[in-house]
């Protein structure tokens, strides 16, 4: 069942190698078997992991890139070295405090930057922790560059790993829920999160204001073993340091990240002989790792914990969901959520819609509309601006001129993931699955919208979240089911088979309980038998779910078989609308195919 | 049974006489934690090279009491965070009664507290920042303070330049650089002068902005608290646009590679340091051949600071006569007159702070060629 | 001259830049009048500054002086952009061990000029070709292998080996400083402007090289090579690029100019060290992106601009908040256009 087993039985062991690490620990230090120069390297050790795990939630979960972690930890320590230097405020309150302050820096630098993606971002943030250390380098209250003194002195291991402790199960939680799997969808695929209704940019922004808020207390922890902080104490470097520890550790793995944390923390302290070569086998251990394993040590490998929970309990998948039935109560609820009035209206309609690329104009002034209930065809000769319709319609693209009306509401100018939560869901020309998460994983990230719980539930998981996520899991079983996906649930799904990778994408696309699926040809490399399977399907699926469905497809058998009603796109240009009958004796038509036989 | 008794009372003696053998040939070891590499390493090298040869010299008669001394250096790269992981374990598992260092005033604020909190005295041989010492009676330095030194940056421009309009030129998130900053604008304005204050950054290597805006405001000193590798930028490039202000440097500035990389670009300049190589005391004169003769260069100034600290530390242990780290810090404390390199007669004050002389040095002409001149050392 | 005077002229100046610049798609796109327009509208600005200063009575000598300087530290940047820019364009990484290439051809300018003894010119080719080798082996060693490795391994891999080669240069060259001997300490004056012929010199061989650099690029055949190859891998290999090899040769051109980038910064500025590639290699990567990151003028014009706004942040402000202009420049063109000032927007695919 899975394809790649070990994966999961090595992180239980990790887990438990873990904790007998931690109680070794502790009863060495309650026994007070060991110096302050060990108890130091711990307290190192788990401000580190909590800086890591906290950048693991942005880089590694979320598929962010940010390198400039060592501002926000900054911050922190800024913020609890000037409450203790002129309030003399308790640390647990300075810890509070500053991890709010950095938490909330983030949430005001991510809003703009996050737009930005991969390379680009990297350099931003690189740059705003950059000018962070320069602000508090010129700020008086800040000490300027000579720094802060005088910090209430707190160096108390059983305090800092207890944060530690606290961040990675709050990291781990939040991986582990609805919100944790939208933000592994961004990861896989920004524009396909999109289009099934999550939120990209707050989910991003969320992610990097929890992540600065670990930051900062890690910087308030760091602050108060310090007793005195400098702005050079936070430069580049630093947040180079912390990234280095995830990424090796594995980017997406948080027993990777604890793993190297520690690892770098403790391994140059066994280095002490060889100081001055240091410095070099340092970065060349780094360049050699990422040579001969660049997943990092551990690779992703415990995003799969749910997984190997259900595994311990052994709780056999199939009794998560209702027996395989015709009327469940999951599948009404999909329907209940769709349309239930039968009116000829259409649900889709669009005016004068046009858009231009540079000087091209890809679409000119479509007017179109689509009954509801319909089954539409759109096609076209290759390059007529088939598939730009479909992004103008689910808001991937922006119309430079016209209107996009859905159930007489306008959209154009909605972002995608409104689009989607209004009822538009689509599948796309190139396959665009989260290609590394499991086949249910696919699914449950679409029932996203259904998760009625919020980030705190989450993290403190009271029962409402277990039911929730019962609920989740089972729906996104049934639905699976029923699309004969059911035995593939554990499967990643870049190792499904292709026609049952478009069946996926057909199924996380109705998981967003859409009024109106669009679905960019979906025969492309399928057999006749395929094809023929697949319009049985598509038919079952539009009756079953109450659907209006659009498609664009090149097998012309398929279109003329299965659509009520066909639209002919040339060059941007509608050129025909009507039945398939009218549209095989369309001279226009033909000629628009030059020749190509329209049977 | 007599016969019996004599074994016993051998054997207990062989036990006494051989642990206190041990005990005795069991070195004394002191610690030193400074940058060895990174952008700040020739400053750590230079000071642990210095403090190496005091070790080596104290051995070499026979050690302290009879007992070796050992010196165990540690990188800290001059990382806050590091230093302290550091000090505590060279207390903790290397068993130091004494610290040297941090070489960097930063760093040496964060050892601070840990060798406060821990009863062992630390000596910074560098670390110039005022509140380096006020952390606690365990913490000393052997060199002055940036007050001293600035101050006599301030008298000389006034008194012997008769200088009215000083620029100053400090390095942005450099603690020595900074703390030099305010000790002059103050005491220079202090004395009716006028300042004109310009910054720039670690890593920078064009002043040639500042140093235009100097000209162009007509000042006729410029301050200069950096270091030599700046300094020769600062005045190839003041040559370059015509600025004819003269310099006034810091301890910073003492290097023979000032005057071998900046050429005649340096002649006329001055600056405040801790001693001049052409001092006839034997000891000045015994430590430059023989830091010539071990590390086959000349000793750069921080190497003298390095040597002074870690001979008092040994000369404190003596004195105490014990390896008590508390004794130790109370003969460090009792320090009188002791003759160093930086000192002919240094003793320290109730904040752990040096008394001694300023040396104050030009850089003349002679024959083409730039030569350091003694000018004259002044007390406080 | 009358404020009021300067400012007319200088609306007069800023009214023409804005009227090319909206008329800029009448420009035929070949390289040769897109240089000649560019050249034009910085005459104009350069116009728009001046009489800017002149409006607002402040110190015009001193302004052009400060912009001298920060143009032949913005060359020294763009020199070194266009090694990040090129490699950028063709492997998506950013190259960050390429400042620590910079300080090898420092150091190996410095070795050329004193131990061996060349004579300058001679010296600055050896220095390029060192650099050169040493950026063609970094690339083998460490890049080759994770061609198809995830891009933030490669980014890792990046600053891995600029630590790498940061901390093996401080072993063999030693930590302490050096100082690179005088070359050129003539003084050309131009009217109340001082102009060092280092500078001049520095500014004439980075536009010497800019200049070879984009007629490579567009004429010849491995240029036309390592465009297709930034364009499009798979099919560049499909009509018969060799890509390594094409990879091979952009480290090697990229090196190229940083290796000249680090003698040409030694004579200006004469003091080398291990760790001197640092931060102008971080500079210089956001001199990239401004410009349009795999862009050649671009780069160049990032260089300058990031050059000359740090020089007089510095004049006018202060120091201490040069590096936050920089990086602010840099947020802040990432945010309106992100594809830098002389970049297309490219759409995703979907």
């Amino acid at each position: 069942m899975n394809k790649h087993p070990n994966k999961i039985y090595a992180s239980p062991i990790l887990i438990f190698l873990g904790f007998a690490a931690l109680i070794y620990i502790n009863l060495q230090v309650s026994l007070d078997r060991v110096n302050f120069y060990v108890i130091g390297v711990l307290s190192v050790v788990a401000i580190n992991i909590i800086l890591t795990v906290s950048l693991n939630l942005i880089n590694g979960i979320t598929g962010q890139l940010s390198i400039g972690h060592a501002g926000f930890m900054a911050i922190g320590a800024y913020t609890t070295a000037l409450f203790s230097i002129h309030l003399g405020t308790p640390i647990y309150f300075n810890l509070l405090v500053s991890g709010i302050a950095a938490g909330f820096v983030g949430f005001l630098i991510g809003l703009p930057t996050l737009r930005l993606r991969g390379d680009y971002l990297a350099i931003a943030t690189l740059g705003f922790g950059e000018i962070i250390r320069v602000i508090l380098q010129n700020l008086r209250f800040t000490g300027g560059a000579a720094g802060l003194g005088g910090i209430d002195w707190v160096d108390n291991f059983y305090l800092t790993q207890f944060m530690a402790i606290v961040v990675v199960i709050v990291v781990w939680r939040i991986g582990a829920s609805a919100p944790g799997r939208a933000m592994v969808a961004i990861r896989e695929d920004e524009t396909a999160a999109e289009t099934v209704g999550i939120n990209t940019t707050k989910f991003k922004v969320m992610a990097f204001a929890l992540g600065s808020f670990g930051a900062g207390i890690a910087g308030s922890l760091f602050a108060h073993r310090m007793t005195y902080i400098a702005p050079d104490g936070f430069t580049f470097m630093k947040s180079i340091e912390v990234l280095v520890m995830l990424v090796l550790g594995g980017l997406g793995s948080i027993t990777g990240a604890i793993f190297s944390a520690t690892l770098l923390t403790v391994l140059p302290e066994f280095l002490r002989f060889i100081d001055e070569w240091r410095m070099i086998i340092y970065p060349a251990l780094l360049v050699t790792v990422m040579i001969f394993r660049s997943q990092g040590l551990f690779g992703t490998m415990e995003l799969d914990f749910a997984r190997v929970k259900s595994i311990l309990k052994k709780v056999a998948p199939e009794n998560l969901g209702p027996e395989k039935g015709k009327s469940n109560p999951p599948m009404q609820k999909i329907k209940a959520l769709g349309f239930d009035s039968q009116e000829q209206k259409p649900i889709l309609e669009t005016k004068d819609l046009s858009i231009s690329f540079g000087g091209l104009k890809a679409v000119k002034n479509l007017d179109m509309q689509i009954t509801q209930g319909s089954l539409h065809g759109l096609i076209g000769p290759n390059g007529a601006g088939k598939t730009t319709v479909f992004n103008m319609l689910t808001g991937v693209h922006l119309p430079s001129s016209g209107e996009i009306l859905f159930n007489g509401q306008r959209i154009d100018g909605n972002s995608p993931y409104s689009v989607a939560q209004a009822g538009i869901a689509r599948t796309f020309q190139n396959i665009r699955l989260f290609k590394d998460l499991t086949v249910l994983d696919n699914v449950k990230v679409a029932f996203h919208l259904h998760a009625d719980y919020g980030l705190g539930t989450a993290v403190a998981r009271p029962p409402k979240f277990g039911a929730a996520e019962r609920r989740i899991t089972s729906e996104a079983k049934e639905l699976l089911e029923i699309f004969k996906l059911g035995d593939h649930c554990m499967t990643i799904a870049r190792n499904l088979p292709y026609g049952a990778q478009r069946r996926l994408e057909i199924v996380r696309a109705l998981a967003v309980s859409p009024k109106l699926l669009l679905l960019d040809e979906p025969a492309a490399g399928m057999n006749v038998l395929e094809t023929e399977k697949l319009m049985e399907l598509i038919h079952w699926v539009r009756d079953e779910f109450d659907l209006t469905i659009f498609l664009i497809e090149h097998d012309m058998s398929l279109v003329m078989k299965l659509c009520q009603t066909i639209s002919v796109l040339d060059y941007g240009m509608k050129i025909f609308e009507g039945t398939p009958e009218q549209v095989r004796k369309d001279p226009r038509v033909i000629e628009a195919y030059l020749g190509e036989e329209v049977s | 049974m007599k016969k019996g008794f004599l074994l016993a009372f051998l054997l207990v003696v062989i036990l006494v006489v051989s642990s206190i053998m041990a005990s005795s040939s069991e070195p004394i070891k002191l610690g030193l934690v400074g940058p060895m590499t990174g952008p700040l390493a020739p400053y750590g090298e230079g000071v642990r090279d210095g403090a190496l040869l005091a070790v080596e010299q104290i051995n070499s008669q026979g050690g302290i009491n009879g007992r070796q001394v050992e010196l165990i250096v540690l990188d800290n790269q001059a990382n806050p965070q590091e230093t302290i992981t550091l000090v505590n374990r060279l207390i903790q598992r290397e068993g130091i009664v004494g610290l040297i260092g941090p070489v960097i005033s930063s760093t040496s604020m964060v050892a601070g507290p840990v060798v406060q909190r821990q009863g062992i005295p630390m000596i910074s041989p560098t670390a110039t920042a005022v509140d380096v010492t006020l952390q606690g009676d365990f913490v000393f330095r052997v060199c002055y303070l940036d007050d001293y030194q600035g101050l006599a940056a301030v008298n000389y421009a006034v008194d012997d330049l008769g200088a009215k309009k000083a620029g100053i030129l400090f390095k942005v998130g450099d603690a020595y650089s900074e703390g030099l900053r305010v000790v002059f604008r103050d005491n220079f304005q202090a004395a009716g002068g006028e300042v004109v204050e310009l910054a720039y950054n670690l890593g920078d290597t064009d002043f040639s902005a500042q140093l235009t805006r100097m000209k162009d405001q007509g000042v006729e000193v410029v301050y200069s608290p950096f270091y030599y590798e700046d300094a020769v930028l600062a005045l190839t490039q003041a040559e370059s646009i015509g600025l004819d202000a003269i310099f006034i440097g810091g301890d910073g500035w003492d290097a023979q590679e000032l005057l071998d990389q900046a050429g005649l670009a340096a002649v006329n300049s001055v600056f405040t340091t801790h001693y001049s190589t052409s001092d006839s005391r034997s000891v000045v004169q015994g430590f430059l051949s023989n830091f010539q003769g071990k590390f086959g260069r000349p000793p750069i100034v921080l190497a003298a600071l390095g040597y002074d600290a870690a001979a008092l530390m040994m000369d404190a242990v003596e004195r105490a006569g014990s390896d008590n780290p508390r004794e130790i810090r109370d003969a460090i404390a009792a320090t009188q007159g002791f003759e160093g390199i930086t000192g002919q007669s240094i003793s320290l004050d109730e904040d752990g702070n040096p008394v001694k002389d300023i040396t104050i040095i030009r850089v003349v002409n002679v024959e083409d060629n730039p030569q350091f001149e003694f000018v004259t050392q002044v007390g406080y | 001259m009358q404020p009021v005077f300067g400012f007319a002229l200088f609306a007069v100046f800023v009214a023409l830049i804005v009227v090319l610049a909206r008329n800029k798609k009448r420009f035929p796109a070949n390289p040769i009048s897109s240089f000649f327009f560019g050249f034009i509208i910085v005459l104009l600005a350069i116009g728009a500054a001046n009489y800017f200063m002149v409006a607002i009575s402040a110190n015009r000598l001193y302004f052009w002086q400060q912009t001298i300087y920060g143009v032949s530290l913005g060359s020294v940047y763009a020199l070194i952009a266009l090694g990040y820019t090129m490699v950028y364009g063709i492997v998506r990484l950013i190259n960050f061990a390429h400042g620590e290439i910079y300080m090898i051809g420092a150091y190996a300018g410095f070795f050329g000029v004193t131990s061996l003894g060349f004579p300058f010119y001679f010296a600055l080719i050896f220095a390029m070709l060192t650099a050169a080798l040493a950026g063609v082996i970094v690339e083998r060693i460490a890049y080759k292998p994770l061609r198809k490795a995830p891009r933030l391994a490669v980014l890792i891999t990046a600053i891995g080996m600029s630590l790498l080669l940061q901390n093996v240069g401080q072993k063999i060259f030693g930590s302490i400083p050096r100082s690179f001997p005088r070359q050129f300490t003539g003084l050309y004056r131009i009217g109340e402007i001082n102009l060092d012929q280092s500078r001049v010199i520095v500014f004439a061989v980075t536009f010497l090289l800019m200049v070879a650099l984009q007629y490579f690029v567009t004429f010849t055949k491995p240029g036309k090579a390592m465009r297709a190859v930034s364009q499009d891998r798979d099919a560049a290999q499909m009509v018969g690029v060799n890509v390594d090899r094409t990879i091979s040769l952009t480290f090697f051109v990229g090196s190229l100019l940083a290796g000249a980038a680090g003698i040409l910064v030694a004579i200006v500025f004469p003091q080398i060290r291990p760790t001197m590639g640092l931060m102008p290699g971080l500079k210089a990567f956001v001199a990239a992106v401004i410009g349009g990151i795999g862009i050649i003028p671009g780069a160049v014009l990032g260089g300058l601009i990031i050059g000359v706004s740090e020089n007089l942040v510095t004049a006018y402000i202060s120091s201490s908040w040069r590096d936050a202009i920089a990086f602010g420049l840099l947020i802040l063109i990432l945010l309106v256009k992100p594809s830098g000032i002389l970049g297309r927007n490219t759409r995703e695919k979907v």
